[in-house]
């Protein structure tokens, strides 16, 4: 039995929709559990979020750093007076007259708080409404529009756009500059266990990678490829990113001595690790606690 | 005395060598209220190791950085984790959780809290 004008329903198969057509980033927004199906809701949303990560091929920032922008010019009762044509692709006409129409609640708190705050300088994750129902976490930033009558602010969002929407120039271009793919599926679970492996090895320094592929009984290439491909940044700046993270919850949880933590977290030195701390967080561990 | 903290997110506390980790009611766990929540759990535990009982039932979803987060940094200072959970949702949720994110540490789902508790006396505190 189908029950008609059911939303949630409408939603789930719009996110199964963007899923088989590769959008990850697009979200069902279940604030109250009103049924089984909004657990098979959350379970989509969590199904997308696995697979942006498990399909890094598909996402475009690896390969292509191309940002659609959406600017919209809001009044302070949220009346939008004016928004680009970026805007038209996500959002319907009926949408762009306040922006509670296309923004959840809690993004338009965050909102509020800033037009209160008057601290317009700052980067703000929203989650907009798009035309599908389904929900988008975009990047934002309100300035405010210096206007003589009344407050007008502008509110600017970007997102990466997935392949099919990217322009023919660029897929001409990649087309006459093919750059061999390097194959995920084939190595994912090697890099798995390369990550497992700097995971569990916190407390010392990098081994050279033939050492660590050796261990591993692969080679070096599959393994600085592979990483870089699925977690976007190279083996020794995430390993030393997770040794200083280590650090900095040893430093900021707990009364171990300094040149305790420098050991635990596989730094030579105290002073060694205080100028990489330093560097890594802008201030010294000493100046933590 | 039993050692307790608690902010917007959870409560947590000690007793009887059991750490209890009670979530509070939340939408979405990100990745910040996840590191948020483990700097609290871990101002409680004087470097121990313990058994941890932690109650999911509130919560309505998590995102994949969480979870990963919570599945491998986030296993610090943990001798077991018993997920304490409520058929359908949380139930499900967390057993997807299990077979995505792949906890450091021994975890497993449970909707008996006394089940859960005979769970964790298998793996005791440690200095």
């Amino acid at each position: 039995m189908y029950y008609p004008n059911d939303k949630l329903f409408d939603q789930i198969t719009h996110l199964i929709t963007a899923l088989a057509n590769d959008e990850y980033d697009k979200r069902i927004k279940v604030n109250k559990l009103r049924s089984k199906l909004s657990t098979i809701g959350v379970l989509l949303n969590m199904l997308a979020g696995v697979l942006k990560l498990k399909v890094p091929s598909k996402i475009p920032e690896y390969d292509l750093s191309y940002l659609n922008h959406i600017i919209l010019m809001v009044e302070e009762n949220y009346q939008i007076k004016d928004y680009n044509t970026g805007s038209n692709g996500l959002f319907d006409k009926n949408q762009l007259h306040n922006l509670e129409s296309i923004l959840d609640e809690e993004s338009l708190n965050k909102v509020q708080g800033i037009i209160n705050s008057t601290s317009f300088d700052q980067s703000v994750k929203l989650n907009y409404r798009l035309n599908d129902d389904l929900f988008l976490t975009m990047d934002s930033r309100i300035t405010k529009f210096e206007n003589n009558n009344s407050d007008v602010f502008i509110l600017s969002a970007v997102k990466t756009i997935s392949k099919n929407e990217w322009t023919k120039e660029k897929l001409l271009k990649k087309a006459q500059h093919p750059k061999r793919q390097f194959d995920i599926s084939k190595n994912k679970k090697i890099i798995d266990r390369l990550y497992h492996y700097l995971m569990d090895n916190l407390d010392s320094p990098l081994k050279p990678i033939p050492e660590i592929a050796r261990d591993l009984e692969t080679n070096s290439t599959v393994l600085i490829r592979g990483f870089k491909a699925i977690h976007g940044k190279t083996i020794a700046s995430f390993h030393r990113e997770k040794r200083l993270e280590k650090a900095r919850d040893l430093v900021l949880d707990t009364d171990t001595k300094l040149s305790n933590i420098a050991t635990l977290c596989g730094f030579g030195s105290l002073s060694h690790f205080s100028r990489a701390f330093k560097k890594h967080f802008g201030v010294n561990p000493s100046d933590s606690r | 005395m039993i050692k307790r903290a608690q902010n917007n997110f959870a409560e947590v506390w000690i007793e009887n060598d059991i750490l209890y980790f009670v979530y509070a009611p939340l939408e979405n766990l990100s990745l910040d209220i996840a590191k948020n929540l483990l700097k609290l759990r871990l101002s409680i535990q004087n470097n121990k190791e313990y058994p941890i009982l932690c109650d999911l039932r509130k919560v309505i979803q998590a995102d994949k950085e969480a979870m990963d987060y919570l599945a491998k940094e986030g296993s610090v200072q943990a001798t077991a984790v018993a997920l304490l959970v409520q058929y359908p949702h949380t139930k499900s949720t967390a057993q997807f959780y299990l077979s995505t994110s792949i906890p450091k540490v021994d975890t497993e789902v449970f909707e008996d809290k006394l089940k859960a508790l005979a769970f964790l006396s298998h793996y005791p505190v440690k200095n």
